[in-house]
């Protein structure tokens, strides 16, 4: 068994060494076995979708380009001045409602507490003279 | 051809002619043309209380509302400093930087005479500028009659004239004569004679010819053309045909309720849009351009912008920083056909 076994592998190798095909060209020569029309439509078409993959990425690569530049040209120096005439006129109406801010009014305060208390210890020291 | 007639200013002395120095003087407008007669919309006609026709204005003023929305391709640095001496006297000192061309100093002076003719324009008016290497650009304006205007010019390269022209310019009541020569050459026998007339036939509607005779020794042709302007109530279509090719112009004021509802603020800037066309049968190209200004008067700003079919994009802005009368110019123009870019800016001082 051994032995038939092993003539076959012989034969088989003796078979293959003296063919000139690669295991790609023997892969390749498998698609022979489909009609020719199948073949010649199916080679169309893959060539036709390589070169439509290329152009689309060179078309997109172009437009991106000159979208870009084209709207960094003519609008964005627009949006840029109206984005900073919104901010201007929000902060005046902010200044405008909020009125003091929150810091200058505890100083205000403080400030009133403490002539208060200076008038009233003058108060007190005079009533006390008084007395 | 188109430098020696009136309509195109071959050497704009920038805006140095164009600002006020004193309460009385006239905005002349820097090049080759004639000042506007109405300062706001010049050449507009439009009905009397009887029903009658105005002037129509000006032959080269017909495309001009277009063209003024276009920006204009800058390229350096240029500093201009306005200085009026007097309610007469103007004076522009120009320095300009560039890249590409020649940098030099401009000296220009404007005189307007005492002769006042309406609200805003006093005659005679003489411009003149001067180069740093010594090329002249000078013109002299002036009202003959209440009916009749005139206007010598002339511009030299170096010591060499280059263009020296004369014209004559008589308005109706409703139409519009001129009659220009320009170059005359006595001794060699060459010259140009140009011919415009623009008759207003009703409030919207005027219509105007144009004859172009020009002799040299040895050979001497005519081109003609045909003018046609309709003005509606926010716009202006104009269209030009003739043997040198057509051009078609359509100037369009955007209605500020319209921009209000689209623009972030609520301010509204004003639109105005303008779209061009333009063939030519000795370049044997025809191109569409589209073009938009965009003003924001609270920010005292002014954008244009351009679209042109050669694949040309172009944007100019300016603005004005108060409280100093300082106004700075930024343009940029990008060709993606030939992926060439130009940028410039200026700064106006009074």
């Amino acid at each position: 068994m051994l032995y038939i076994l092993h003539l076959v592998i012989h034969i088989f190798v003796f078979y293959y060494s003296q063919l000139d095909e690669t295991f790609l060209e023997r892969l390749w020569g498998l698609t022979e076995m489909f009609p020719d029309t199948l073949r010649s439509a199916a080679e169309v078409s893959a060539n036709c979708s390589l070169s439509v993959g290329k152009r689309l990425y060179s078309f997109s690569r172009a437009a991106l380009w000159v979208g870009t530049t084209s709207f960094m040209i003519l609008v964005l120096p627009v949006v840029f001045e109206t984005e900073r005439l919104q901010l201007e006129q929000q902060q005046l109406q902010q200044q405008r409602q909020v009125g003091m801010s929150d810091k200058l009014r505890f100083i205000s305060q403080c400030l009133y507490m403490f002539v208060c208390f200076v008038f009233l210890v003058k108060a007190n020291s005079d009533f006390q003279f008084y007395l | 051809m188109g430098s020696v007639l009136a309509a195109s200013s071959p050497n704009p002395p920038g805006a140095g002619g164009g600002t006020q120095g004193g309460p009385g003087l006239v905005t002349v407008p820097p090049g080759f043309t004639m000042p506007p007669v109405v300062p706001g919309t010049p050449g507009q006609p439009g009905t009397e209380s009887d029903g009658s026709l105005l002037n129509p204005g000006t032959f080269e003023e017909c495309h001009r509302k277009c063209k003024e929305v276009f920006p204009i391709q800058m390229e350096g640095v240029r500093l201009v400093v306005n200085k009026g001496l007097s309610n007469h006297f103007q004076v522009s000192h120009t320095i300009t930087l560039s890249t590409l061309g020649d940098s030099g100093y401009r000296f220009g002076a404007t005189y307007v005479g005492s002769k006042q003719t309406g609200p805003a324009e006093s005659f005679p008016v003489m411009v003149g500028d001067m180069d740093n290497t010594g090329s002249l650009n000078a013109q002299i304006i002036h009202q003959m009659t209440t009916h009749v205007r005139s206007k010598v010019a002339m511009q030299t390269q170096q010591h060499k004239f280059v263009n020296w022209q004369c014209d004559a310019e008589y308005r109706g009541d409703d139409f519009t004569a001129a009659v220009t020569l320009g170059n005359p050459d006595v001794l060699v026998g060459s010259g140009i004679l140009v011919a415009h007339y623009l008759q207003s036939l009703s409030p919207a509607l005027a219509l105007g010819g144009e004859l172009v005779y020009h002799r040299r020794p040895g050979e001497e042709g005519t081109v003609t053309s045909l003018v046609g302007r309709y003005t509606g109530s926010n716009y202006v279509a104009t269209l030009t045909v003739g043997g040198a090719g057509a051009h078609a112009s359509y100037y369009h004021k955007a209605n500020d309720q319209v921009v209000l509802s689209f623009s972030p603020l609520p301010v509204a800037p004003h639109l105005q849009v303008g779209v061009e066309f333009e063939s030519s049968t000795r370049m044997q190209e025809t191109s569409v351009s589209f073009g938009y200004q965009v003003d924001l008067p609270k920010a005292n700003l002014q954008f244009k912008g351009s679209l042109d079919s050669n694949w040309v994009v172009g944007a100019t802005l300016e603005k004005k920083l108060q409280p100093l009368p300082l106004s700075l110019a930024l343009g940029a123009f990008l060709n993606h056909r030939k992926n060439k870019f130009q940028c410039g800016f200026g700064v106006t001082i009074g």
